[in-house]
Parts: C-alpha cells; sequence; structure tokens
C-alpha cells in the first residue's frame, strides 16, 4: 500500500515551499520600484535538510517539521536606489518555481489517480 | 545547489538579460549626457561603458556574486579614461581662452551601433530563455 | 468483484492451484507475484526520481516523467490482468460445479 500513497509528504512539504516562494517572489515584484526595498525569498535548503535527514539519517518526522520561511535576501546586489529587485530574476525565479510546483501537482494527481483507480479496481 | 541544472539554466539567461538591460542604460544615459561640458565635478561628462565577466562558481561560495549564479554573466559599469575632445565654439560659456572646449568622450555613432547590439543580445538571450521554458513546460505535458 | 484486492486474488489462486491438475494455474500466480513486483518497483523509481529531481537537483525532468509515465502504466497493466485473473477464476468455479 505504501508504494501507491508514498511520495505524497514531500511533495506536499515541496509544495508548501513553492507556495511560499511565489508570494514572496510576487511581492518583490510589487516593490520592484521602491527605494530602499530589499528583496525577500525562501530558502529551499531548510526542506533538503530534513528530507535528507528523514531519508539518510532516519529521523521520523523531520519532513513534517520543515516550514517555508521568508527572509531578507542578504547577498543580492542593491541598485543606486537602494532597491535589491532585479525585475528579469524576479520573473524567472517564478517560472522556475511555478515549474516546480507544477511536477509536484502533477506528481499528487498521478498518485491519487493510482489510489482511485485501486479501489475501484479499474483504470 | 541543490537545484536542477535544468533550473539553474533560467538563472543564467536571467543574468544574461539584467546585463544586457544595464549595458543599454548606460548607452542612454552617454547619449543623453553627450554634451555636458560642465557637470558636477566641474568637468566635461565622461563616457560610460560597461565590461562582462563570467560569475565564478568560487564567488557563489563565498557570497560575493550579489545573487548571481555560477556561469551567469556580471556587468560591471566604469569610465572610459582618456582625453576629452576639444572643440572650438566660441562664445561658448566653458570655452577656454582659445575659444576651444573640452566635449565628454562620447562618439553617438558608436553608442547606437552599442545601442542595437544591446538590443538584439536581449532579444537573443529573451529567445532563449522563453524556448527554455517552453521546453520545460512541455515536458511536464509529456503525458497528457 | 470490483474493490478485490491483490492478496485476496493471490490465495485465491494458490487454492486453485492446489484444486487444478495441470501446472497453469501455479504458473499464473507466479507470474502475477512477479507483475506485481515489478510494478511496485516501478512506482517506487517513480517516486525516488521525482524526489531526487525536484529536492536535490538530481537528474533531467524528462527521466523524471518518463519514469512516471512507467509507472502508471504498469499499473493499469496490472489492473488489467488482476481484472482478467479474477473473472477467469470465476468462470472456473463455475466449471466445477
Amino acid at each position: 500500500m505504501s508504494d501507491l500513497t508514498g511520495g505524497f509528504d514531500v511533495a506536499n512539504k515541496l509544495m508548501d515551499f513553492t507556495s511560499a516562494r511565489a508570494r514572496a517572489l510576487a511581492t518583490n515584484i510589487a516593490h520592484a520600484s521602491e527605494p530602499g526595498y530589499k528583496r525577500v525569498d525562501v530558502d529551499f535548503a531548510a526542506l533538503v535538510e530534513s528530507f535528507r535527514a528523514e531519508r539518510e539519517r532516519g529521523d521520523a518526522g523531520a519532513l513534517a517539521k520543515a516550514r517555508p520561511a521568508p527572509a531578507i535576501d542578504r547577498v543580492a546586489a542593491a541598485g543606486r536606489s537602494g532597491n535589491s529587485v532585479d525585475f528579469e530574476r524576479e520573473q524567472v525565479q517564478l517560472d522556475k518555481n511555478a515549474l516546480l510546483h507544477e511536477l509536484a501537482t502533477f506528481f499528487v494527481n498521478s498518485k491519487l489517480n493510482t489510489l482511485r483507480s485501486a479501489i475501484r479496481g479499474q483504470a | 545547489m541543490s537545484e536542477p541544472v535544468s533550473m539553474q539554466v533560467f538563472d543564467i539567461s536571467a543574468s544574461a538579460l539584467s546585463a544586457e538591460r544595464t549595458r543599454l542604460a548606460v548607452i542612454s544615459q552617454n547619449i543623453a549626457n553627450a554634451q555636458v561640458t560642465k557637470g558636477a565635478d566641474g568637468e566635461p561628462y565622461r563616457r560610460q561603458r560597461v565590461t562582462f565577466r563570467s560569475v565564478l562558481e568560487e564567488e557563489v561560495r563565498r557570497g560575493r556574486a550579489g545573487g548571481l549564479p555560477a556561469g551567469g554573466v556580471r556587468a560591471d559599469v566604469e569610465s572610459v579614461p582618456g582625453d576629452f575632445q576639444h572643440v572650438k565654439i566660441p562664445g561658448h560659456p566653458d570655452a577656454d581662452k582659445d575659444d576651444f572646449v573640452r566635449m565628454p568622450n562620447v562618439n553617438l555613432v558608436d553608442e547606437l551601433v552599442d545601442m542595437v547590439d544591446a538590443s538584439r543580445t536581449y532579444e537573443a538571450n529573451l529567445s532563449a530563455l522563453r524556448t527554455w521554458k517552453q521546453m520545460l513546460a512541455r515536458t511536464l505535458e509529456m503525458t497528457r | 468483484m470490483s474493490g478485490m484486492d491483490v492478496t485476496q486474488v493471490r490465495s485465491l489462486l494458490a487454492q486453485a492451484q492446489q484444486g487444478a491438475k495441470g501446472k497453469e494455474a501455479g504458473g499464473a500466480a507466479e507470474a502475477f507475484a512477479d507483475l506485481l513486483a515489478d510494478t511496485s518497483g516501478k512506482q517506487r523509481g517513480a517516486e525516488k526520481a521525482f524526489e531526487s529531481y525536484a529536492i536535490e537537483g538530481k537528474g533531467e525532468l524528462h527521466d523524471v516523467m518518463s519514469q512516471m509515465a512507467k509507472a502508471d502504466v504498469a499499473f493499469r497493466f496490472l489492473l488489467e490482468v488482476r481484472n482478467k485473473l479474477t473473472d477467469a477464476y470465476q468462470e472456473l468455479s463455475r466449471l466445477q460445479v
């Protein structure tokens, strides 16, 4: 049975992160012209770490505890007005993020369809 | 970085787009200031130019890449050194005793040629980015 | 017959094997077990591919998608085979009376 339901938790947690990131990026674009505004982003390192902790070090529940944390990007260079939003870069991050989110959605849908088929007894 | 290569490609294209946009902004500034004989520092406007450099992995690791990806492009703005042009304009407020005025070292023709190139490169990168995005989007739809 | 799960079918097939005189029933049970294992393997493979790509950045997107597609097809096939087997078993049990 776990073959049919496995992977849900990872996909769902990933979507938590991609949703949070989408919000952060949208905020950045909204403030793209504001002097002094510093871009925010969500670091996926927390997700990667907790995934590895759970899978490689057997720390059960590590993945469930991972939370996306929007934070000010300290590395991004600021322009003359002190604004650190690079319009092209922000757009591209949105695209990347959307693709990843869509992949996770596809995976979840695929699993759900498989489960439904199994319950119905037919494809 | 624990990001798939296919995702990193996006960032590399984005850095190229930013770099070309910086280049275009600098060109616009040069053109706008081509006749400025006395700037804030009392000197004629000095032409700015953009130099492109590859972002090194080492820089990214040390956090000195300003958020740019390894393999991406970095545009640095600098002043072009050299003498100003001496043009004879009698009666000009900034003319010296021999009626010569020091003009900015901006050549409009060069700037316009540069502008066309920057514009085309920007489009090329944008096209590459869109194509890449479409490819990935289609891959996601592969099974439909 | 829908909603019958795989372990039930296997035990039915095992019973049929004991009652039958030929080797065919046993062969079917074994083949089905192999198919089951293969399908499970493909499901796990697809899951690992997804996780590897999405979380750790390893591999290519098209590989993930094609593994998921293969796992899906394998599962549908398994379902078809199971349904055919249960239909065949029903036929068999009618004959035995």
